[in-house]
């Protein structure tokens, strides 16, 4: 059904180099583990690497910091900017007599009159105060359409031409080093099409709190789990099979360490990932110093038809509090001089609400970069629909490259054009 | 004509593998006979089987105001996932199943969304009575099934507002596909398709909520009701190419060439949208392949075969824990597009995952299971046999559980290399 599936296979297999990288870090690993009798038998899991740098902090935010960390966090769905960022305009009321928030409930931006957040978004206005948020309204790729996937595509490849690798994945690619690092790149809860590359080699966690690796009570775990090591190599020249066997030394080296930065393992089969816990494994990951450089968490649910304003209220409750909770825990670690976090979604939604209390796929949505000064881009501008929808006043690729100038680029190169910095 | 590999890449592509019992039936049949039934057991005079859904009204909590009403739709809904694993595992039809959950993933009608139990069962026993019938009939059923309106906001879209969920991923997702229509058939299908309620479980249409203004829908002048839309969208030149590429894509895998595809959607269209026509054309295909391309397979399947390899029933609680964490919940596709495409369940997560549940079914299995045994006797290619693999594991898995096997314990060794074969790369693709 997608175009992504030759994407997603080139970027599974990896390279033979990555594989045979994947597979020595991890038998050092185990046998380290081993020897500090950490391998625990029936649910075994690899404890912590120690965490040894420790980070200065400065006043000032230097455009590329030493060891930067993207944080890129996905609303996935199709959030409704205009519900996130209020306009307080006439056309905005007039278009959602029932979804429209009443201006004595959002949350007031100091020095803005004509925009206030969503009532969840209050720790956001924090971040406001203190220098720390730029939001960019009006946010879109041209020509992205209003399919979830055609947009999405977009949104990952940061092209419009079924691009197959993402623009992380493009980064990776052409930052990789001569020890190719899986943990460069990591995706948690979903997302993974951004970190797709041609040659680089990220790590996808479904679900962080789900991550386990049981074996045997009674059994010596160390032999069966290099058992199933040793099936990965040599790798096949057949496609499929290679990727399969690329995904076990992946595995056993994203489990090693994923285990000490998530939250609590969760027994419920129906328990869904929500952006606090996949944060807050986020968070734990910058701590240990992998040389992570982009965490990519993703959060279904955006795509409101119908009955919007509670669930959105409780997704936006979910996005505010976790980032709010992950930024104070990175702040605490010594990090939150080294992060960028960056909101996206694959599209907005229509200026009119529909009969449902909800509203359809629509274009331009808002984006929120959180750790580099302060400041509101672009706009929503309802007097200029275009068939019902906002103009895209802002190229989402432009916020990109800024991101990747954050990375340290080469941004253009990456995204195959100069996209004007907005800031 | 078919080879004993033919028929075990047919079971694996279009159903869950084979049981040891079915393995050992192999050696006397005829096997383009036994192909032919499994496609169209009718055809054969074979009973179809009544599905795994129905006697389960029983089952589903109805008082939503019971302080108990959550403890119990849990177990219902994990009895429901039982009962349907276990019609995979065991029925007499695997390609009805296979079809079934084909149709569920195309479709892809969630129970996060769909709170109503019985709406959601509904709904599915809708697609497996269709799943090898006519694809312009079940579209048209689905269309006005309560799962589905409730899914995609067609229980709310009205003519004053038209929702245009559905709308849009009819002609998306259900039909033609992306370049296929534009933004004013997508509000041309929604505005017409306005007016459907559900009242008592049962889907009515109300004339004073409907626009019956008539639209011009792909071309199509005059289009004003389900039926008209239905009609605009399978004459639709499109619609042929784009269900054949993606049955043709889950069977064959993707690197079909449009020149083949075509010729299946000639087969699709000029048997008036039947879907057997169309099975039998992908079939033929494969089978005359001289080099099949490999295929990732998804959790479930790997599941359902690990268990028919076995013999062993997990049970509902470590089935459902072992898909969540695997990350496929038959019955909870992740979004409309439905399950991501296999090869996304070779993530770090489900790989993890695939391993632990290996370990359990090999712990569970009995000690006259035919794959334990040759397990236990390091007998790899008697394994491979029960695996589906006349020509034996790959070097790099023989090798490993050779190894393996040489350094555990005697009363160990059997069940732990099962596991590790079950756990195997080689048993992520087929």
């Amino acid at each position: 059904m997608s175009e992504l599936s030759r994407r997603r296979f080139l970027y599974l297999s990896g390279g033979a180099a990555a594989t045979a990288a994947g597979v020595g870090t991890w038998a050092t690993l185990l046998r380290d583990q081993s020897e500090k009798g950490l391998l625990v038998p029936s649910t075994t899991t690899l404890d912590a690497i120690p965490s040894t740098s420790s980070t200065t902090s400065s006043t000032s935010i230097p455009t590329s910091p030493e060891n930067p960390v993207l944080v890129i966090v996905q609303m996935a769905g199709g959030n409704d900017g205009l519900n996130t960022l209020v306009p307080l305009d006439g056309v905005y009321y007039d278009a959602r007599p029932t979804l429209g928030l009443p201006d004595s409930s959002l949350i007031s931006l100091t020095g803005r009159t004509d925009f206030g957040l969503h009532p969840s978004l209050a720790p956001l206005s924090e971040f406001w105060d203190n220098e720390m948020l730029k939001i960019i309204a009006g946010s879109g790729i041209p020509e992205q359409g209003r399919s979830h996937f055609a947009a999405t595509d977009a949104w990952a490849s940061g092209r419009t031409d079924k691009e197959e690798t993402g623009w992380i994945g493009r980064w990776l690619d052409a930052t990789e080093g001569s020890t190719p690092n899986p943990l460069r790149g990591i995706a948690l809860g979903g997302g993974a099409s951004i970190l797709t590359g041609n040659s680089s080699i990220s790590t996808v966690i479904n679900s962080p709190s789900k991550f386990r690796l049981a074996t045997p009570p009674g059994t010596d775990s160390e032999s069966i789990v290099l058992a199933f090591l040793n099936t990965a190599s040599p790798l096949s020249n057949e496609p499929a099979l290679a990727a399969a066997q690329s995904a076990i030394p992946n595995s056993l080296d994203a489990l090693g360490i994923i285990d000490s930065a998530k939250s609590e393992n969760s027994s419920d089969p129906y328990e869904e990932e929500s952006f606090s816990s996949l944060l807050e494994t986020a968070a734990g990951l910058i701590d240990m110093n992998l040389d992570t450089q982009v965490i990519v968490v993703s959060v279904p649910g955006f795509d409101t038809h119908s009955d919007q304003l509670v669930q959105q209220q409780n997704l936006l409750i979910d996005f505010a509090t976790g980032v709010s909770n992950f930024w104070n825990r990175i702040e605490s670690d010594g990090h939150a001089d080294r992060v960028l976090l960056m909101s996206t979604s694959e599209f907005g939604r229509r200026v009119t609400e529909n009969g449902s209390g909800g509203t359809d796929h629509g274009t331009a949505s808002v984006q929120f970069l959180i750790g580099s000064g302060k400041g509101l881009y672009g706009n929503f501008d309802l007097k200029n629909l275009v068939d019902g929808d906002l103009p895209i006043t802002v190229d989402t690729r432009s916020v990109y490259a800024t991101a990747l100038d954050w990375l340290g680029g080469p941004s253009d190169e990456i995204l195959g054009n100069s996209y004007s910095r907005l800031f | 004509m078919g080879s004993e590999a033919d028929l075990i890449w047919m079971s694996n592509r279009l159903g869950y593998g084979l049981t040891s019992n079915e393995f050992s039936v192999l050696q006397n049949e005829d096997l383009s006979e036994f192909m032919g039934k499994r496609i169209d057991p009718s055809k054969y005079g074979l009973e179809v089987p009544s599905g795994p859904f129905e006697n389960i009204e029983d089952l589903i909590p109805t008082d939503r105001d019971s302080d108990d009403f959550q403890r119990l739709r849990r177990i219902a809904s994990l009895k429901l996932l039982d009962l349907w694993l276990d019609e995979m595992r065991l029925t007499s039809d695997p390609l009805l199943e296979w079809m079934t959950f084909f149709w569920h993933d195309h479709f892809a009608v969630s129970g996060r969304v769909v709170k109503s139990m019985t709406a959601h069962v509904n709904h599915l026993r809708l697609l497996r009575t269709h799943a090898r019938g006519n694809y312009s009939t079940m579209l048209r059923e689905v269309t006005t099934d309560p799962g589905m309106l409730i899914f995609l906001d067609g229980a709310s879209n009205t003519a004053e507002k038209p929702n245009e969920n559905f709308g849009r991923e009819l002609l998306e997702l259900y039909s033609l596909g992306i370049g296929n229509y534009s933004e004013s058939d997508v509000q041309a299908a929604s505005t017409a398709l306005t007016g459907w309620r559900i009242s008592d479980g049962m889907a009515k249409f109300r004339p004073r909520l409907h626009d019956d203004t008539p639209q011009t829908l792909l071309g199509v002048k005059g289009v004003h009701d389900v039926d008209t839309v239905i009609e605009a969208v399978i004459n639709h030149e499109a619609l042929p190419g784009f269900i054949s590429r993606k049955l043709s894509n889950a069977v064959l895998g993707n690197d079909i060439s449009d020149e083949i595809v075509n010729e299946f959607a000639s087969v699709f269209s000029n048997n008036d949208l039947q879907i057997i026509p169309l099975i039998e054309a992908i079939v033929d295909k494969g089978l005359s392949m001289g080099k099949r391309t490999q295929i990732i397979r998804n959790p479930v399947s790997w599941l359902i075969n690990a268990e028919k390899i076995t013999d062993v029933e997990l049970g509902a609680e470590r089935r459902a824990r072992a898909l969540s964490e695997m990350n496929m919940i038959p019955g909870r596709p992740p979004n409309v597009g439905g399950f991501p495409e296999t090869e996304n369940y070779l993530s770090a997560s489900s790989t993890a995952a695939r391993f632990s549940a290996a370990i359990t079914i090999a712990s569970d299995t009995s000690k006259d299971s035919p794959a334990l045994q040759a397990a236990s006797s390091a007998n790899w290619d008697d394994l491979a046999h029960y695996f589906g693999y006349p020509d034996g594991f790959n070097q790099p898995t023989v090798t490993s559980l050779q190894e393996l096997w040489n350094t555990s314990p005697m009363h160990q060794r059997g069940r732990i290399c099962l596991a590790i074969a079950l756990a195997s790369p080689d048993f992520m693709v087929i």
